[in-house]
């Protein structure tokens, strides 16, 4: 897989990161912010995503997120999730 | 006959909008970002425009991945903010103007802009907060008309797309029948990356915004991976710019302008212009 650029289009990043781009666009919503907090795994299983993608979004790797397609305006949501013990 | 009165682009990172919503203006360390507005609020109150067409790219909110147009255009009576993933904000409702949004659509498909028409549209912060710089008490006192650049998943319009498209929003507004006196706003830019800081090139940025005065055709010049290389990967949001100097086209007077990076992690720009025959 050729290494995306963020900007550039990038055909592996566009086919490969729908699932947890998706993921994170649905943590627009309040509720699916809870949901996701208190169990991150089984919230990204529910959308599909592979084990890969799960250890890289428990882990916050930006970096490998960016390898696996994630797009950084849906990943900024991501950041703007409270840990659980701040909700 | 409606007229365009003026063209605004500007800065509109999160940061900005919360400043303002807080009062701090006077209190962050990029301040005269604020007070470069004041010539405008000025100018506001001197050519009171009733409507504003703003142009800016949604963040994720309006469009995901499972729909996402080059160009889209709000045609709805009224447009709400939304929780972004920030926490939800204190509901606010824009005001549109569904007749003039109409007008323009059919002008655009006319001259071959395939526009995606929004019936319903979440108003992004990118379209609130210059809404919330030309009037930060939030009392806004004219109707807006929210037009989408895809800034989000590649491949985007080029920037000679996005300055013809802003050539046929102005050449649409001067064919209306109704008495609108339209302010044009894009919002974005200049130069950032999400995430990364230093991505910031001040010169590329005073350079933009010169030809934005000046020659705003050598800016479309530029293919996007060249501006990717220059600017950041948000620094594409500069297309917003580009729509608006191509609504507000031939001779223009520079009302006020300021450059001042970094605002959080961009390089935070302004620049209102109107027609030299204004």
């Amino acid at each position: 897989m050729t290494k995306p650029q963020p900007g550039k289009f990038n055909l592996d990043a566009a086919l490969g990161g729908y699932a947890l781009n998706k993921m994170c666009h649905s943590l627009n919503r309040a509720e699916n912010r809870v949901a996701f907090a208190s169990d991150e795994r089984g919230y990204c299983a529910r959308y599909g995503l592979g084990e890969e993608e799960i250890a890289a979004v428990v882990a916050r790797d930006k970096p490998r997120l960016f390898e696996l397609g994630g797009n950084m305006y849906f990943l900024a949501k991501l950041d703007r999730v409270k840990k659980v013990e701040e909700i | 006959m409606a007229r365009i009165v003026g063209g605004l682009g500007t800065s509109h990172v999160p940061m900005i909008g919360r400043t303002i919503a807080a009062a701090k203006q006077k209190d962050v360390p990029f301040a005269p970002f604020f007070e470069a507005y004041v010539p405008v609020h000025e100018w506001l109150r001197k050519m009171r425009p009733d409507v504003a067409i703003v142009l800016y790219n949604d963040h994720g909110l309006n469009f995901a991945l499972d729909n996402m147009p080059t160009f889209a255009i709000g045609a709805a009576h009224h447009y709400d903010n939304a929780d972004e993933g920030w926490g939800q904000p204190e509901p606010r409702r824009f005001r549109g103007a569904p007749e003039l949004s109409w007008h323009i659509i059919q002008s655009l498909v006319a001259d071959e802009f395939d526009m995606s028409v929004c019936r319903e549209m979440l108003f992004d912060h990118a379209g609130i907060t210059a809404l919330d710089l030309l009037f930060p008490d939030h009392d806004v006192p004219v109707t807006t008309i929210p037009v989408v650049i895809n800034a989000v998943q590649p491949p985007l319009p080029t920037a000679l797309r996005c300055y013809k498209l802003g050539q046929a929003i102005g050449k649409a507004v001067a064919s209306f029948a109704g008495d609108s006196r339209v302010l044009i706003v894009g919002s974005g830019g200049l130069s950032h990356e999400l995430g990364v800081f230093g991505k910031i090139n001040e010169p590329f940025d005073r350079l933009t915004m010169d030809r934005i005065e000046h020659d705003p055709i050598a800016l479309t010049r530029y293919s996007n991976d060249e501006i990717v290389d220059l600017a950041g990967a948000q620094g594409l949001e500069l297309m917003t710019w580009l729509a608006m100097r191509g609504a507000v086209e031939g001779p223009v007077n520079v009302i006020n302008s300021v450059y001042h990076a970094p605002i959080s992690h961009t390089g935070g720009a302004m620049m209102l212009i109107a027609p030299a025959a204004e």
